[in-house]
């Protein structure tokens, strides 16, 4: 008797695609979002509870609009519009 | 020529005499290096994402400039030398912007605020 059983190939593709979500860009959806330095309370939602920019791959923001949004985080970051850490307190 | 956002932080501790002291100079130091003021803003005190100078909270005016890019550093140096503003930041925009129609909401980042204070 085989102690250990390999699923079949087909299985194996079954149980990978339940995780698989599609995102997709926030910003190439909807034009009319603004990437602006001004605005914390859109760039809230791209940045962790404790401060940090969350990655491309956990809001499925495309490469190009990720730059235009890190650039818009720090440049906010400065006039302190957002924290750098949330610890700092 | 080209249009550029001005965003200052002054102190909250100051007295109205003290600001619009402060702001007569900075706009006849615009007038001196050559900039338009487009528009001008006062964003009201608001409360900083983290403390500068031991400020919790700062006053925040809001200019939009029409000038040259030779000025930048000039404005920069003369911001340097007043001990009541906190932070100031230049970006250059496109050159039909208008500026915003009113202040950014306020934000709150104190979720994990309570754990440690």
């Amino acid at each position: 008797m085989p102690r250990f059983t390999r699923p079949s190939k087909g299985q194996d593709f079954q149980k990978k695609r339940v995780y698989v979500r599609k995102r997709v860009c926030r910003f190439c959806q909807d034009s009319s979002i603004a990437i602006d330095y001004k605005d914390p309370k859109m760039l809230k939602h791209f940045i962790t509870e404790r401060g940090k920019i969350m990655p491309r791959r956990m809001t499925g923001t495309c490469a190009n609009h990720q730059r235009k949004l890190k650039e818009a985080i720090s440049m906010a970051r400065h006039i302190a519009f957002l924290p750098f850490t949330t610890l700092s307190r | 020529m080209g249009r550029y956002e001005n965003i200052i932080i002054l102190s909250p501790d100051c007295s109205k005499e003290e600001e619009e002291e402060l702001l007569s100079r900075i706009r006849a130091n615009f007038e001196k290096t050559g900039a338009s003021i487009i528009k001008e803003d006062d964003w009201s005190i608001r409360k900083l994402a983290y403390p500068i100078k031991k400020k919790d909270k700062g006053h925040y005016f809001f200019f939009l400039l029409e000038m040259d890019e030779s000025n930048l550093t000039a404005i920069g140096k003369f911001y340097k030398n007043i001990d009541p503003i906190l932070r100031h930041m230049v970006v250059k925009v496109d050159d039909k912007e208008k500026g915003p129609d009113k202040p950014p909401e306020h934000v709150l980042f104190d979720e994990l605020e309570g754990e440690f204070s």
